[in-house]
This record gives structure tokens, sequence and C-alpha cells, in this order.
């Protein structure tokens, strides 16, 4: 049985509309996030990851602004949504976890006046249930004195702890939809691996549904039910994680596999990928992964490809994929 | 070439680094933070050494102390058996151009209103070349790092974090050094950036023969890189090896924990072995990693522990090993 997606996302188009020029920063992109579903959404930086995350929630910054497309969240079209109808939404049944915390904590009211304002506005706790209610997802992220934490102020805690914290405050209101923006990157291997076994925890246990935005698709294996490769606004390759994993058709997927180290080839010669992502402003024509291809036909430089379904999950736009 | 690799090219012999912790109206000093306590180690000339903990080891403090942009409160680094620590400014400036550093940050690290020829050529200043000689040696440096000859009249600004950080390595290799200190270099470039910035330390190391000391937290870069990995905690040395051995044969707890957390692909789980990521304050006399240590032992309670060679060439910090 098929179910329903939970986020349908129907040829988005995002434009910022600079001095210079139109930046075409997402050109088209669809896809579909079902109940439950883990999505990881993987790219190098300038690709418009980000940009695609805050697109979901109508948060694009200016000079940016979603010119096409439809986005549907359980039904309901996002684009046609009130300014008053998105208070109650965001934050409530869709949360984003920034990649640095830092910039999105109140750096002049304590994580506790910042906790109950938001289970306040969404939940109407009073100030008593809304402290009992945060010191307990605060313990529950693996904060081991959730009463400190609770009247520390941003700046007193690490860079792990803040983004526990910001990972606590984003389920707090038991959202429907997570989106997790490189939420591990700027932080140590061992902490990273705390935060992410945190996340399958919560996933276990809430059946929740998330995008996971991330470069690193070393990370990816262990969390994501599907995945979707973006290469400058453009996606190229989606799939189940094991088909991707095992399988990878796109030249840019694999070349993204290649820049992986390998713990036991040490001081070898990386395949890495040549340049590198050109500026949205400047899209190249066709397919935009062409001039660091090596696998380029003629036609890449002329039009974007077609997509090919290779299973009735594993997609790749690409005119030379490695299959066959 | 084997020769050479016998050649003891840095030597530090128990550097420590305390900065004051001043509190109160009258500014009184109330403890230390012991960024660096008691290290030491040796890198070989041509190798490398990868220096590797979580953020608050001490690991930058102590790259500043090798090449004097600090003072250290005590201990000796010996620079090709020239102890460099005591010697006066003068002196040093003669060796100063053997040793370079690469920042993390190369937002940061780039003076915005210099062009980069200019920041180049400030790399050349102590060497006795004329003009047209350090022009030419601009140019080869951009080809080495993989920047064309249109970048010298442009401003940091105009380029990349990728392309940043290769204008602080072609400024890093301007003054002809032998020891290269990486801060690590790579850890705020994208993965296929990392890559590339890998590629071309491994090339310019065997070009030039280049000994660098490689700082990371991000244990692949480090296992792809070193010959030797010194593992830091708390301005402690726990545990030391050959990159080879240590990766093999882990012993110290902390290095266990560390490598557990390490992501690779055909990894499903992310299990690290530590319970919280905020610890009690560990006690001076004590070992450093005692209160986040999952197999602590009576002894463990009571002293500290010091580097011992267990294995060859293998020296751990720890009572259990």
């Amino acid at each position: 049985m098929q179910r329903e997606s939970l986020l349908e996302i129907k040829n988005l188009k995002v434009y910022f509309y600079l001095e210079e020029g139109i930046a075409r920063v997402l050109e088209g992109i669809s896809l579909g996030i079902k109940e439950g579903e883990f999505f990881a959404l993987v790219g190098e930086s300038g690709c418009g990851k980000t940009i695609f995350g805050l697109s979901i929630l109508n948060l694009v910054p200016a000079p940016g602004k979603i010119v096409e497309g439809e986005i549907n969240f359980a039904g309901k079209n996002l684009r046609s949504l009130s300014k008053k109808d998105w208070q109650a939404l965001r934050g409530k049944e869709i949360t984003m976890v920034f990649q640095e915390p830092l910039a999105f904590l109140n750096p002049v009211l304590s994580i506790g006046v910042q906790m109950t304002e938001m289970l306040n506005t969404h939940l109407k706790m009073n100030k008593r249930e809304a402290r009992l209610k945060a010191l307990e997802l605060l313990k529950n992220v693996g904060l081991a004195h959730p009463a400190l934490i609770w009247e520390s102020y941003p700046h007193q805690l690490s860079g792990g702890m803040r983004q526990r914290v910001m990972i606590a405050m984003s389920l707090s209101c038991g959202p429907k939809f997570l989106i997790l923006d490189e939420p591990t990157t700027a932080l140590d291997t061992t902490i990273q691996a705390q935060i992410l076994e945190l996340i399958l925890r919560i996933k276990k246990e809430t059946r929740l549904t998330a995008l996971f935005i991330t470069h690193d698709l070393a990370i990816v294996e262990g969390i994501a039910d599907k995945v979707a490769i973006m290469y400058l606004g453009k996606l190229v390759e989606t799939g189940k994680t094991e088909e991707i994993f095992q399988n990878p058709f796109h030249p840019y997927t694999r070349k993204l596999f290649a820049c992986l180290l390998e713990l036991n080839r040490p001081k070898t010669f990386l395949n890495a990928i040549p340049g590198q992502v050109p500026e949205a402003i400047n899209r190249p024509a066709g397919c935009p992964f062409h001039p660091r291809c090596e696998r380029k036909i003629e036609i890449c430089v002329k039009e974007f490809p077609p997509e090919t379904e290779s299973s009735e999950t594993h997609r790749v736009w690409c005119y030379n994929p490695f299959y066959r | 070439m084997l020769e050479n690799a016998q050649i003891t090219i840095l030597e530090v012999k128990d550097l420590k680094k305390f900065f004051p912790l001043k509190r109160g109206l009258f500014y009184k000093t109330v403890g230390y933070i012991k960024a660096v306590d008691g290290v030491s180690f040796s890198l070989r000339q041509g190798k490398t050494l990868g220096i590797v903990g979580e953020s608050g080891s001490g690991k930058s403090t102590l790259a500043k102390l090798l090449i004097k942009i600090l003072e250290p409160d005590a201990g000796e680094i010996f620079f090709r058996d020239k102890e460099i620590t005591s010697l006066p400014e003068r002196e040093f400036r003669k060796l100063r151009k053997s040793l370079s550093i690469v920042f993390q940050d190369p937002f940061s690290s780039l003076d915005p209103r210099f062009t980069v020829e200019k920041i180049i050529l400030e790399g050349m200043e102590l060497l006795k070349e004329n003009k047209a000689e350090k022009r030419k040696r601009v140019f080869r440096l951009l080809e080495m790092v993989g920047l064309s000859y249109d970048a010298l009249e442009r401003f940091p600004h105009e380029f990349s974090g990728g392309q940043r950080q290769r204008i602080s390595i072609a400024r890093a290799l301007a003054s002809e050094p032998e020891l290269v200190i990486l801060d690590e270099p790579v850890s705020s470039l994208d993965l296929s950036i990392q890559a590339q910035m890998i590629n071309l330390l491994i090339e310019l190391q065997e070009k030039l023969k280049l000994s660098y000391i490689f700082i990371a937290h991000d244990l692949r870069v480090i296992r792809h890189l070193s010959d030797e990995v010194c593992v830091m905690y708390r301005g402690k040395i726990l545990e030391r090896a050959f990159s080879e051995e240590i990766f093999q044969n882990p012993l110290h707890p902390y290095t266990q924990t560390l490598f557990s957390s390490i992501p690779f692909i055909g990894k499903k789980t992310f299990i690290s072995q530590t319970v919280t990521v905020e610890e009690e304050k560990p006690e001076d006399r004590l070992c450093r990693f005692l209160p986040r240590c999952g197999k602590k032992k009576t002894l463990c309670e009571e002293n500290e522990p010091f580097l011992k060679e267990v294995l060859p060439h293998h020296f751990v910090s720890c009572w259990q090993c």
C-alpha cells in the first residue's frame, strides 16, 4: 500500500533578484516525503540545500523569492497560507534545527525563557507546566543538568550543548516534520555521534518525519531512508539509501563518494571533484554539472537531461549515467 | 631519503602553557587553564605528525607555541637541535623563515586590504632575494597551489573558502619552510574541497620534502595524512604511536571513544562510548579523562598516570594499559 506523502513539493523555483542579475538558486525541485520517513538531502555548499529547507518554512531571505511551484504539507497548500496561519504552523508542526545554533538562539534571553515562550505560544502552557516539560525535554536530549541549562544563556553553553538545546526546542511542541540543516557539521566527532544517536532514538520512538540536510555522505547511511543528491538547485539523483549507496548512477554522486576518506587507504590520492560549484548567478546551460563532469557528452552542454527511472524509487537525471 | 627520515627536525620537551583565570574587583588570579600541560614529542624530517583532539584540548595553543606566537611557561622546543624558546627575537628571526603556519579560518587569516601578490610577497620578507626573483617565485607558488595568475591582483574576499586556503598555503610556503604547522586547515571546507586540499598537501610534501605538524579534530583526515599520531585531551597527550599502529590498536579509553565515533560508509550506527557531553572539571592531580572514563579503577582515583611505552613505540598514559 502506498502511503500519502506528508510533504509534497512540485517544481519549486526560488530566485534571488540581485543587482547583477537573477540567481536561480532552486530550479524546479520536486520531491515527496512520506510520514515517518527520514529523507537526506546531500550536496556541496552553494547547491541550495539550506534555501530549500528555508523555503519549506517560507523563510527565504530577501532578495530571494519563491517564484513557482507547490508545497503541500498534510493536505495544506503552504504557499497560500496567511501570516497568522504560518505562525501557528512554524515551530509547532514544522520546525528546523540550524547548522549554527548560536545564530538562532536569542543571546539576551535564558534558555528557559526561550523555551517557555515557545511552549506558551503553541501549546498555551503556563510557566510551571512549560518548565516541567522543558526540563524533561532537555533531559531527553542527554543533558545531565537540565535545571542548570534552563538558567543559562546561549553563550555559556558549548557547541554540542547548544545543538542539543536547539533539538530539544524544535521537538518541544511535538512537530510532525523536522528539518535538520547540517546539525552536526560544526561539532567534534564524539559529539556528532551522540547527536546522531539521539536523532535516531527520537526517530524510533516518535515516528518523526524529517529532512536531513548534509554534505557528508558517511553519516547519511545510518540515518536516512531515502537520499536526494542536489547540484546547483537541481536534483540529480534520488532513491532509497541502499540503492544510492550500492549503486550510484550519477557521476556527481560517484564523485561525492570518492571525496570520502577511507580509513584503510592512507596517503592515497583522492579522486576529488575538480573545480568548485559555480555561483547560481552564472548557471551553466544544460546539465549544471557538465563543466566538472568527466562523462559529459555533447548534449549535456545544451539541455538538462530528462528523468530516468531504474526502479520505482531510484531516479537519475543524466545523459550518461554509470548503469548499463 | 632513508637518511633524511632519521633526522629529527622538531623536538618538544615537557611544554607547558597556563592561562590565568582572573576574577573579581581586583582582577585576582583564581586559577589556571592548563591549555598545554607537559607535552613532549618529536618529528622526523619529511614526515607528518598528526595531533588530534576535541575542541578545548589545547591543540591550537600548542600550534602557537611552536612558532612562538605564544611564549611557553615551561619546557623546551628544539628546532634542528637549536632550542628556540629561549632564543632572543633577533636570533629567532633567522630560523623563522623555516617555520610556517596555516590557520583554520581562511576568512580571518588573510589581510583583506592586501592583494594576493602582496600577501605572498610578505611571506618572503625574510629572504634575501631581489624583487624579480621574488616575483618569479610568486608565480611558481601560485602554480603549485593550483591558482591562476590572474589571482595576483585580486583581494581575498573575491575567493571562495577553498581558494583562500590555497592562498594561505602559498603564503606559508613563500619563505621556503622546512616545517609547516597546519592548524585545522581543511575543517572549514566542504568535503569535495577538502579532498582537493588533502591531495595538494600530500603532493607538496613529496615535492618539497616538507615536514608537517597536522592538527585536526577529524580523525579521517588525520588517518589519511599522518605518519605518527598524538591524541590530546585537556592539555595532555594521552596516547602516541605510529598511525598504522594507533588506528589498529588504540589502547587508551579516550582514543577508543574517539575512534568509535568516526563515521564511515558501511557503519550504520553512531554509538559513541561517552555518556554525557558535560563533564565535571577533572582534578589536576588525576587523569584528565577520569570523569568520562568507563574503565576507571581505584588506582585511577589515586594517582595521575604518565606516558609510558607499553608496546614498541606506542605510548599510553593510562593505568589500565
